[in-house]
């Protein structure tokens, strides 16, 4: 093995070490309805995986969770991109005013917006339904993902463009072919960002979609608060929130190997 | 009508101050190459760029082989482009970076791509490398690749923007030479940007000397040196010594004495005696007479600051020749090493 690969490895077990030893009780929790002490492993007995899918809060969440946080996701990245790219290659006047106007739903508290947004959302038809969740979550995240990519475009090299439109090649095959692979790197660590932000929120969530649309954070919150006895049950929920998460991360690192880390200028 | 033709082009950056453009003239002949020839910021490149399409002027007209090229976008044009950068696409092969356009642009089929693939190749001595990474070859491999990769376009005109610049010197003079079989070989017009003026009178056969986005001369490169038409072209290919003379039809009359200079464009009347400073023949026996102010040794020549009945003349002498401040030389003018511009202002 060369010192490169070992040094890898020892890199990825301490990362899953770090990572997975905390949730090992929590595994083991989720499997087991009972442990009271002194036994240092409860009692398997398959815990509250059986009635998983019976349960109507945990999986209707989870399914909420995946499509909003897709969602906002692709649009945010989509609806975003063009311009961040004109933003991160360009110079022109305004655009510090941009960039800093793009910066407030970051920095602003978010309580001190949501509620404002439920009054205006409510008049829209936009309340306590998926589409008002998906544009609830762009307000932050829209924002939030044009500059992550703006900053991802400003070390791409415009020209590459140029030399394939004067090969003869049309703005949509350069695109495809010439600036999305240059800046792919990017667009991955921005999307998993963007992803890990829209799957974690609480406070917007649970303020513009109750009563009828609950993602997972808003279903656990209660559970863990209020003292619930129900360990194994609010175990399952916690590891059903934080796996996709994990998956993405791992499907994340994979592609930003393959793909060397970031755009570089002059090269895809 | 030559290949290409550009007309009156006119163009001013959003937010500039000044014209990169000011209405530039320019005619490029089928299957020549034509250098642009001009100091850094002097609308080379621009001019590149309106005629690939990358800019859009803002009047004036390109037209390619008498059809009008104005509006058309970069892509629809039959003009390809290398860049000062070679700009390779990273994440491709040599050969992919080579039969990018046709296999992306055009669709072609596997055979006949690989098959021009492989000819490219060794028409750019890259036999062997196709395999490789981009990221794996060399500069001047890089710029043979970013070559072939616009010829397999199989363009009516190519525009090189400066493509050796960033190369050192050997490797420079390789390429010149490649590129000048290249366009004999394939008989592809070009129009060649670059701000080194030997590089220009090696690789073109005619140059263009732009200044302050026009164009001020376009000639033959051994005329730059024996026949500049203004003061600014000359200093540009070596000439130092601006001497106030009279001109009457071809008589030339000058502190140095009367030259008869023919085809000069400068009117009768006040101009300005080009003297080459390599023009000093006849050393120590020739009939003109000045004074040695100062002496600046340059490896095996010698430039000497000289005085000539008031007027200020550099002389380059080979190292045979030594002379000291103060000193009187006298020496003639080679007459084919002379010429004439007009002067704005001239006093005698």
């Amino acid at each position: 093995m060369t010192m490169r690969a070992r040094n890898r490895m020892i890199i990825i077990t301490v990362a899953f070490v770090v990572l997975l030893l905390p949730l090992i009780p929590l595994l083991m929790w989720s499997f087991a309805t009972f442990w009271r002490w002194p036994a240092i492993v409860p009692a398997f007995d398959g815990g509250y995986w059986p009635r998983l899918f019976s349960d109507t809060r945990i999986l209707p969440a989870l399914r909420n969770s995946l499509a909003l946080s897709a969602l906002v996701t692709f649009l945010s990245i989509a609806l975003g991109f063009f311009a961040a790219k004109n933003l991160g290659t360009r110079n022109f006047r305004g655009k510090r005013l941009i960039e800093f106007s793009l910066l407030i739903p970051t920095f602003v508290p978010q309580i001190a917006i949501v509620f404002g947004m439920q009054t205006v959302f409510m008049k829209l038809l936009l309340y306590s339904n998926f589409p008002g969740l998906v544009a609830a979550h762009l307000v932050f995240y829209l924002p939030y993902t044009t500059l992550l990519l703006a900053a991802v475009f400003e070390n791409y090299d415009t020209a590459l463009e140029d030399q394939a439109r004067t090969l003869g090649i049309g703005r949509l095959k350069t695109m495809l072919f010439i600036t999305l692979p240059a800046v792919r790197s990017g667009v991955i660590v921005t999307a998993v960002f963007c992803f890990i932000g829209t799957w974690s929120v609480y406070l917007l969530t649970n303020v513009i979609g109750d009563p009828h649309f609950k993602t997972l954070p808003v279903v656990i919150f209660p559970l863990v608060s209020v003292g619930n006895n129900s360990y194994s049950m609010v175990s399952v929920a916690i590891i059903l929130y934080i796996l996709p998460i994990l998956i993405i991360l791992m499907a994340a690192s994979k592609a930003l190997a393959d793909s060397r880390l970031g755009a570089r200028k002059g090269a895809i | 009508m030559g290949c290409l033709e550009l007309t009156d082009i006119v163009k001013t950056y959003r937010g500039a101050a000044e014209p990169a453009l000011r209405g530039l003239n320019l005619s490029v002949e089928e299957g020549e190459i034509l250098a642009i020839l001009g100091v850094s910021g002097c609308g080379k490149t621009t001019a590149l760029k309106v005629v690939s399409g990358l800019e859009r002027q803002d009047s004036g007209h390109v037209a390619l082989g008498g059809q009008e090229m104005d509006g058309l976008a970069p892509e629809k044009r039959p003009i390809a482009m290398v860049f000062q950068k070679s700009l390779l696409f990273r994440n491709m092969t040599v050969a992919e970076n080579i039969n990018f356009a046709p296999r992306i642009g055009r669709g072609m089929g596997k055979k006949l791509l690989a098959q021009k693939t492989g000819e490219m190749l060794e028409l750019m001595q890259l036999g062997g490398l196709g395999g490789k990474r981009a990221t794996e070859i060399s500069g001047g491999q890089e710029q043979r690749v970013s070559l072939g990769r616009a010829l397999m376009t199989e363009p009516k005109l190519l525009l090189l923007d400066e493509p050796l610049s960033a190369l050192d010197p050997g490797l420079k003079l390789a390429l010149e030479a490649h590129i000048q079989e290249v366009n004999r070989k394939l008989g592809t017009t070009m129009l060649y940007v670059t701000h080194d003026q030997k590089e220009a009178t090696r690789i073109a056969s005619r140059i263009a000397l732009m200044q302050n986005g026009r164009i001020v001369q376009c000639a033959k490169p051994q005329d730059f040196y024996a026949k500049p038409a203004t003061k600014q072209v000359a200093e540009f290919f070596g000439w130092e010594n601006f001497i106030p003379a009279r001109k009457r039809g071809a008589l030339v009359s000058s502190p140095l004495g009367e030259f008869a200079i023919e085809g000069a464009a400068a009117g009768d009347g006040g101009v300005l005696l080009c003297v080459r400073p390599e023009a000093a023949t006849e050393i120590g026996r020739g009939r003109i007479k000045a004074v040695v102010r100062s002496v600046l040794p340059q490896g095996i020549e010698t430039v000497y600051e000289t005085d000539c009945s008031g007027a200020r003349l550099k002389l380059s002498l080979n190292m045979r020749h030594s002379f000291s401040a103060g000193e009187e030389i006298r020496f003639d003018i080679d007459p084919q090493m002379v010429w004439c511009v007009a002067a704005d202002r001239v006093v005698i």
